[in-house]
Order: C-alpha cells, then sequence, then structure tokens
C-alpha cells in the first residue's frame, strides 16, 4: 500500500473538506434562493391581483372583467394573463382557449391567495396566484394573475452561474493557500529530514534544536535516543575489552599451570563468574534508561518466594517487608537482579535470618537485605563497593552478586552501601530512583 | 527412585545421565521439548531435570504445561540462564529448584535427592524406620548403625518405602517407581527384591498386604 507523505495527506484533506464543504454549500445556497425566487414571484402575482381587483367592472355581456389592466397583460408577446372567473362566466385577458380552459384551485374563503403551477397559452409554464374577490354590486368573484415561469427561471440560472464562479474562485485561492500553508508549516520537518540525513551520512553527531517549540521535541528526543545508542555502544566496547581482558588473564594463567586438576577448576570457576559477570553489565547497560515503572513490591515478593525454595533445606526464615515500598523508575529485571543477587547473597551467608525491606526515603527507593551471618571486615567492605574494582580483583570477598549490583546500581544514579546488620551479619542499603506518587 | 533428564546437549547428558544412574536414580531421558513434554504427562516420576533451551519447545513452556495438567512432580532446573528474571520466570512457572551451569554434579545429586524428600513431605534428611536409617543426602542405609549393602535396584525400591511409609504400595507402582522405560519388567522381580532387602535388615520393616501391596512401617515392639 503507497504511503503519502505529510503534504500529501495534507492536501487530500483539504480537497476532501473542500469538494464536500463547498458541493454542499452551494447547493444549500441555490434551494434557498431558487425557493426566495419562487416566494418573490408568488407575491409579485398577488399584489398585482389585489391591485387590480377594485378595477373590476360588469362587461356588457354581463360577465365581469378588467378594462384598465396593467398594459403589459395586453402586450402577447409577454407572460401575463389575468383570469375572471364570476358566475356569469369566465373572462380572460387574451382570447385564447388554453386560458380559457385552465383548470385553478379554488380560492380560501379567507382571501389567502392560492398559488398553482399551469400551461398557458404555447406551452408556456405559468405561476397563478387565485384570489377571491367581491366584484361589481357584491358578486362573488375569482380573480387569477398568471404569469411566465421563465421569469423565475432566467433569474435562477443567473444567480447559479455567479455562484458557480464564486465557488471555484474561492475554491482555488483556498487551495493556494492551503499549498503554501503546507509548504511552510511543514518546513522544519523538512529541514529536520536534512539534518537526520547529515546525521546518517556522518556529517554531523546531533541535529540542531533551533526549530519551533513542537519541533524541537522531536529534535531533542531524536538528540537523546542518539546519545543513548553512542552510550551503549561505548559501553559494549568497554564490556568486551573488560571481558577480553579478563579471560585472557585467566587463559594466561592456565597455560603456566596444567597439571592441576584444582587449579584448572579454580579457573573455569573464575572465567564462568567473569562471564556472568560481563553478561549481566552488558545487559544491565542495554537496558538501563531511567525509564518504565516496576512495581517493586511485587519483585520483593517474587524474590522472597523464590529464595524459599532455593534454601528450602538451610531452614532459613526469609522475611519481605513491602509496606512501604514505591515504584522504581526503571526496568524490572533490573530491579530483579539487584535484590536477587543481594538477597541471594544474604542467604548464602546467612544462619537463620534474612530480612528484604523496601520503602520510600526522600523521593528515593530504598531497599535493604540484612542477614544474620558473619558479616564482612571493614576492609572487605570498603574493596567490595569501590568505583573500578573489577570481579576477579574482588574475588573472595562477598562474591559476584555484589560486584554486579554496585555496577546495575551506579547506571541508574543509584547507590550500593554496606554496613554491619543490627542482625549481626551484613546490611546491603541500596538506593535508587523512584516514582513517587 | 525414578526421574526424567530433559535435556539437549549429547556430552552435558551423558555425564548427567551417568552420574545420576550412580547415585541410585533410574534414568530417562527426553532429548527435546517434544520428548520432555510427552514422558512428563505419561510417566509417574520422582524428580525431573529440566534445561530450558530444549529446542521445539522451551522448558519454561514444557513446565507450565506439566503443571498445568496437574503433575506435581518436583522439577529441578538445570541452566546457563543465571539472571534473576530468568529463576524468577522459572519458579513461576512452577520450579522447585533452579541450578545454573556451570554447576557441580554432587550439589545436583544433593539438590534433587532433598526436592524428592521434601515432595513426599519429610522434612529431615534421615528418615527413619525402627532401627533402619536412610540418610537421603548421602543415599546410605544403615540398619542399627551398621550400613546395610544394597544394589542399586534394592535401593530404589527401599528408599521409594521410606520416602512413603506406613501406606500400602502396589506392585505396579513400585515398578513404575524403580525402573526406566528401557527396563524389562518381570512380573516377580519386585518380589525377590523386597525378599533380599529383608534378608539384609536385621527386622522385617516391610509387611506384605495380601492382594494389595507392601507397607513399610516399625516392627512391632
Amino acid at each position: 500500500m503507497r504511503r503519502w507523505n505529510l503534504e500529501q495527506r495534507l492536501g487530500a484533506v483539504a480537497l476532501l473538506w473542500l469538494a464536500a464543504g463547498w458541493g454542499l454549500g452551494g447547493t444549500v445556497l441555490a434551494l434557498v434562493f431558487e425557493r426566495a425566487a419562487v416566494e418573490r414571484f408568488d407575491a409579485k402575482a398577488e399584489i398585482l391581483a389585489r391591485g387590480l381587483a377594485p378595477t373590476l367592472m360588469p362587461l356588457d355581456d354581463g360577465r365581469i372583467g378588467l378594462t384598465a389592466a396593467d398594459p403589459a397583460f395586453d402586450d402577447h408577446s409577454g407572460g401575463w394573463f389575468w383570469i375572471v372567473d364570476a358566475p356569469a362566466g369566465r373572462v380572460v385577458s387574451r382570447a385564447d382557449d388554453t386560458l380559457q380552459g385552465l383548470a385553478l384551485p379554488s380560492p380560501t374563503a379567507d382571501g389567502t391567495a392560492v398559488v398553482s403551477d399551469a400551461i398557458g397559452p404555447d406551452g408556456v409554464d405559468l405561476r397563478a396566484s387565485t384570489i377571491a374577490v367581491d366584484g361589481p354590486g357584491g358578486v362573488p368573484t375569482v380573480l387569477t394573475i398568471a404569469l411566465d415561469r421563465r421569469e423565475i427561471d432566467r433569474e435562477i440560472a443567473a444567480f447559479t452561474r455567479l455562484l458557480v464562479v464564486a465557488v471555484v474562485g474561492s475554491g482555488a485561492v483556498l487551495i493556494v493557500l492551503l499549498v503554501v500553508m503546507a509548504r511552510v508549516g511543514l518546513a522544519p520537518l523538512r529541514r529536520l529530514r536534512a539534518d537526520l540525513a547529515e546525521v546518517e551520512n556522518g556529517a554531523r553527531e546531533s541535529v540542531p534544536i533551533d526549530y519551533p517549540p513542537d519541533v524541537r521535541l522531536v529534535a531533542e528526543a531524536v538528540n537523546t535516543v542518539l546519545e543513548r545508542d553512542r552510550a551503549r555502544m561505548d559501553w559494549s566496547r568497554k564490556t568486551s575489552g573488560n571481558l577480553a581482558h579478563a579471560l585472557k588473564t585467566e587463559l594466561a594463567l592456565l597455560r603456566q599451570d596444567t597439571t592441576s586438576a584444582a587449579t584448572v577448576r579454580a579457573t573455569a570457576d573464575r572465567i564462568a563468574g567473569i562471564v556472568d559477570h560481563h553478561l549481566a553489565r552488558a545487559a544491565a547497560g542495554a537496558s538501563a534508561t531511567g525509564h518504565g515503572r516496576t512495581d517493586t513490591a511485587g519483585v520483593v515478593t517474587s524474590i522472597a518466594n523464590g529464595l524459599a525454595r532455593l534454601f528450602a533445606d538451610r531452614g532459613l526464615s526469609i522475611e519481605a517487608d513491602v509496606a512501604g515500598a514505591v515504584p522504581f523508575r526503571g526496568e524490572r529485571q533490573d530491579l530483579e537482579e539487584m535484590i536477587g543477587n543481594l538477597a541471594e547473597n544474604a542467604c548464602g551467608h546467612a544462619t537463620s535470618l534474612v530480612q528484604l525491606h523496601a520503602a520510600a526515603a526522600d523521593g528515593r527507593l530504598v531497599v535493604t537485605v540484612d542477614d544474620d551471618g558473619p558479616g564482612l571486615t571493614a576492609d572487605a567492605m570498603a574493596r567490595a563497593t569501590q568505583r573500578g574494582v573489577r570481579l576477579d580483583e574482588r574475588a573472595g570477598s562477598a562474591g559476584l552478586g555484589l560486584a554486579i549490583v554496585g555496577d546495575l546500581a551506579e547506571l541508574y544514579g543509584g547507590t550500593l552501601a554496606l554496613k554491619r546488620s543490627v542482625l549481626g551479619g551484613l546490611a546491603c542499603r541500596l538506593e535508587l530512583p523512584a516514582l513517587t506518587p | 527412585m525414578r526421574m526424567l533428564l530433559c535435556e539437549d546437549q549429547p556430552d552435558l547428558r551423558r555425564t548427567l545421565t551417568r552420574t545420576l544412574e550412580a547415585s541410585g536414580f533410574a534414568v530417562d531421558v527426553a532429548e527435546d521439548g517434544v520428548e520432555a513434554l510427552k514422558y512428563g504427562l505419561n510417566a509417574p516420576y520422582d524428580a525431573i531435570v529440566l534445561d530450558l533451551g530444549l529446542p521445539q519447545i522451551d522448558g519454561i513452556s514444557v513446565l507450565q504445561r506439566w503443571r498445568e495438567e496437574g503433575r506435581k512432580t518436583p522439577v529441578l532446573i538445570l541452566t546457563a540462564r543465571s539472571r534473576w528474571s530468568d529463576k524468577l520466570a522459572g519458579f513461576n512457572a512452577g520450579a522447585d529448584d533452579y541450578v545454573v551451569k556451570p554447576f557441580e554434579m554432587e550439589e545436583v545429586v544433593l539438590r534433587l535427592r532433598a526436592l524428592i524428600r521434601r515432595s513426599a513431605g519429610q522434612p529431615s534428611s534421615v528418615l527413619s524406620c525402627g532401627p533402619v536409617r536412610l540418610h537421603t543426602s548421602e543415599a546410605r542405609v544403615l540398619d542399627n548403625g551398621v550400613p546395610v549393602d544394597l544394589t542399586p535396584q534394592e535401593f530404589r525400591i527401599f528408599a521409594y518405602l521410606m520416602h512413603h511409609p506406613n501406606r500400602v504400595i502396589d506392585r505396579p507402582t513400585l515398578a513404575a517407581h524403580i525402573y526406566d522405560r528401557h527396563s524389562e519388567r518381570e512380573s516377580n522381580v519386585i518380589d525377590v527384591l523386597l525378599s533380599r532387602i529383608r534378608r539384609k535388615l536385621s527386622v522385617n520393616v516391610i509387611q506384605t498386604v495380601r492382594g494389595q501391596g507392601y507397607r513399610l512401617s516399625p516392627p512391632a515392639a
């Protein structure tokens, strides 16, 4: 299916509206004018009838007729006729069989004019106005004035010609205006397209933002996406570089000492840990956008339930307090990764109790994980939260979990702090962006 | 005890099968999701090891179908997917345990034994019946503190009875839990195995319930 561009869409919609609006408006105008013209014509016939009624007089043969009518009635080429019906018989303005035999409606008793259409001499369409009047000597008389309809038709045709010229002319002017409006209105978008093409071919790194306010929002959004893409690429490069470095270090160690199965196994464990760590960082780098809304209480509860199964044989008590939890501003899987790793670590070291707590503090989400295990020494805690420390250098402390959590929290502009727990073991305090009401 | 191993990677499948059989399990193997789904629905396994990345139907879908069909067999997920979102997806689908590759074979075996024990409603890792004790984590039977030497089939049948004490278990049920799907099932083998076990124990803890099956219960004082 063909996709139209914005200008074509605007043009098509404008044409559609113009055609429909002008067509409907013109038709209504023409109908109103025709009705008004007919009413005016009928009024003219009635005025003529009422004006001539006082001049009705008896003729020599006893019938009643008009002698001093408008000269137009005498014009044989004209289309004006009068017809007088009285008990003595019909008298017409022109000796014509058609007029003599013309069937007319009966007038109303209250003297209101009755209009009707009729065919007159030479097949001329007539519009007749009939009124009941008192003739000479009070004789009940019916006076009809019939006028040639072609007068109305000529008037309507002249109006219709004028209307068509006006509609077509104004439509053409409007179309030109619309085209100009579309060209001028969409000019910023055309410019944005050109700027994006320059970004695509490498001529510029971002699009300028000197656009009208609404298009400027689009330009800024495009720049945000471009910036995020660049950050992700940098992140990927850095992650793959770190991974390669860490793996090559382990492989170098392996090449130097392949005689000990214990060494091989330990190295394999470290390599697996390195892969896990970098995979987690890569996944986090791909998703940590600061967008999204995650139900913190749901995540903490799910993790507590999962841990209860993972550590079912340890008889641990795993408590989750989420009464004051607020939603996390970020991806669900990253929150699951952070809390899951902290809690799994705590379960691994706890003697009998692990407590998970989520609440809001100063507009931030604070998740704490406490255990009653042996905890970490102050030195180990300091090393575990040190920025830029790689997993392999941190091995032997709190392990892989804390390293991933610290990196992820940092990506979200959050923090991970460790201290001694009131339960006796380690307390991990995770502070993250929240969506507060 | 009989279990289903669902793993598509041939080397790992062979190693796991060997280890599990050596640990006293009768093992059926499914190489893809379709087989896993079919076997899990049609046989009474005591536990299932399930890889998530199975061909044709992924592990999570297979697990969901088992649970939808009312199968309550304990399932241990064995996978390379280490993210917590994957673990939660597994638990939400009905998994009972989750082990991430690479792993220690011993850990998997220990976790499976614990799963089977818990699913049978046994909280302690040592199951007792009179002077006889089954140490589930080590797969050892002691009679008055003296180790009892049982063959793999004898151990499987005795372990099943120890996990379900004081219940009458019929022969077909016992057979279904000690043989894998390729084994020949001779009609009198169960009786022969139980006779041997009785002979190896100092007390008779396995009673024959005529016309119904067998029941494990402590000897009358």
